[in-house]
Order: C-alpha cells, then structure tokens, then sequence
C-alpha cells in the first residue's frame, strides 16, 4: 500500500530525522508495526519518506506498507555472504489509508 | 499551376513517367497554400520530403527544426531538476522513488548521461545511505547501488555521481533516482543551503 499525503507542519526548530521521528510516532511505529529499521536485521513492516518543507509549503509524507512478506536480501562481501537485510513484513493488521491520513493531520500546523 | 487530382471516393492509379530528373509531387493542404508531403522520382524512388517550390505555387519554405529533423540532426534532449523545497528523509530498506528527482526524455537510438549533485547523511553511524538510477524501471548500478557509509552521527557527506547509460531505444525514457537505507534515518539534503541537482541529457 503506498500513500502520499500533505500537511502543514513546522519543523524547523529540529532535524528532519526528528521530525521524522514525530511522524513515525503519530502513525503508531512499533514493534507490530514497524516502519523504521534500527538495526541492519530488524523485521520491519513499511517505511516513511518525507519532503520537510517549510511553512506555508506542506511536508509531503510517502508511507509504504508492505502487503507481502519477503525473505531478507543476502549481503554479498567478496563474493561470500556477510549477513542478511532487513526482512520486510506484512503487518498483523493492515492500517487503512483513511487511517493514517488521519493520525498524520494530528501534526498539522501545531508542530511536531 | 501543376495538375491537381482532387480526392474522391474511387480509387485510381496515378502514373508518373516523367523524365529521369522529374519528380511528381504529391501535395497536400489547402490550395492557398500547398506544401509537399511526399516526392516521388521517376523510377518511383521516394524522395525526402521538401517544401514545393514558389514557381508550383509552394511556399519554398522549410524550418529549420524540420530541417535538422530530416536530416536527424536534432538537438539532443535535456532535462534537470533542482530543489531546494525542503530535506527529505526516509527509513525505507528498500529502494524507493527520491521525491522529484525524474526526468523523462524523448530521445533518439543514443545513451543519455545523468548525474545527482547531493549532499546525504544518516542518523545512525556505519550505517549505509545507497542510491541507484532507473531507467525505464531498469537499475543502471547493480541490484543494490552506489553505498555510502555513515562515519560519524549525522554527519553530512558527498554522495554525488554521474554515468552514462548504453544506447536506449528511439522514444520517450525516464529516468529517475532511487535511494535507501540500511536501518535508521537517512537525510538527502535538499534546501536552500544544500540544492539538489538531478540532470539527465541524451548524448548525439
């Protein structure tokens, strides 16, 4: 599932990293809905892309939901396997567009 | 004035047995107005079209773009994106669109060279930021991309790049970057401060 939503939001007073942070929590990332990997191997179950612009412009949020599971790319050192990536996951509970739109339109203007 | 077959709904051959230096001209357009679609030599050679001459109640006229396209000299297509909206971030693992960063050309059968100007970072340090260029869906840098590692926490670092594509066929092509990470936050810088650049142009 891939949605693209606007708002106002002002983060200037942060990083983008942070700001995305915000965002990650907003939309209810965690450990069964995992949106952000924090380590090379975690499980996670979509991903957030964000364009912080400034106000009056609105960030443009990007989420992905992963729909079906699919095993970890293998990573290749010299030729051998060095380990594995992240495995990608569909969560428990599909969240619905409506849903998350919603949760993100709590950070309007307000800041994060 | 030149003999003018008018169309109509039975069909007829026309032949021409002009001589060897002649040419019919097949015209078509308003009668103000005539101009050449097509020419024929007498032994049925086509000829490239070219505008009728003034003494056949053409115009002689021709434009240059209509020149260099006959003679496929046009001019490489080009096209770049630059922003400065805001930095974009993204915790993605796996290879997703950068915001903004497509380009699409109508190119002729030659490669295109592309190239990113950006400045990247990640939250977390040793971890990586990768980007990889699509062309028509395909991945110009291997299945992954080009990595660059996070040496110290958020520290901003160089990821740009150029390369040339191999030869793309005649038609319209996009090109676009992609980008991900290995875990954590990575940041394209993208602002007033930190412009991104994004160009690809057809080499001729």
């Amino acid at each position: 599932m891939h949605i693209t939503h606007e708002v106002l939001i002002d983060c200037s007073n942060m990083t983008g990293a942070e700001c995305s942070d915000a965002c990650l929590a907003a939309l209810g990332h965690g450990i069964g809905f995992k949106l952000k990997c924090d380590t090379a191997t975690d499980t996670v179950h979509g991903s957030v892309s964000i364009v912080h612009a400034d106000l009056p412009n609105p960030h443009i949020i990007t989420i992905e939901c992963y729909e079906v599971d699919e095993a970890p790319t293998a990573k290749m050192k010299n030729g051998m396997k060095s380990g594995r990536e992240s495995t990608l996951a569909c969560c428990a509970v599909m969240p619905t567009e409506k849903s998350l739109k919603d949760k993100l339109d709590k950070l309007k203007k307000a800041g994060v | 004035m030149p003999t003018q077959l008018k169309a109509g709904n039975s069909t007829a051959n026309l032949q021409f047995t002009g001589a060897a230096d002649g040419l019919l001209n097949i015209v078509v357009g308003p009668e103000a107005t005539l101009v050449t679609a097509l020419s024929f030599a007498a032994d049925g050679t086509p000829v490239l079209a070219k505008p009728l001459p003034v003494a056949s109640g053409g115009t002689n006229a021709i434009t240059a773009a209509a020149a260099r396209t006959s003679l496929g000299l046009d001019y490489p297509a080009f096209g770049r994106v630059v922003r400065t909206a805001g930095n974009i971030t993204t915790t993605s693992t796996t290879l997703v669109d950068v915001t903004g960063a497509t380009v699409t050309l109508t190119t002729g059968a030659f490669p295109v060279a592309y190239g990113v100007a950006h400045i990247l970072s990640n939250v977390t340090a040793g971890v990586v930021v990768i980007t990889n260029i699509a062309i028509d869906g395909v991945l110009q840098h291997g299945t992954s991309g080009l990595i660059l590692r996070e040496n110290v926490v958020d520290s901003e670092f160089n990821g740009s790049f150029s390369a040339q594509s191999a030869a793309l066929s005649a038609g319209s092509h996009t090109i676009k970057e992609q980008w991900r990470v290995g875990s954590s936050t990575g940041t394209l810088y993208a602002d007033a401060n930190y412009a991104f650049h994004f160009y690809a142009q057809e080499i001729r």
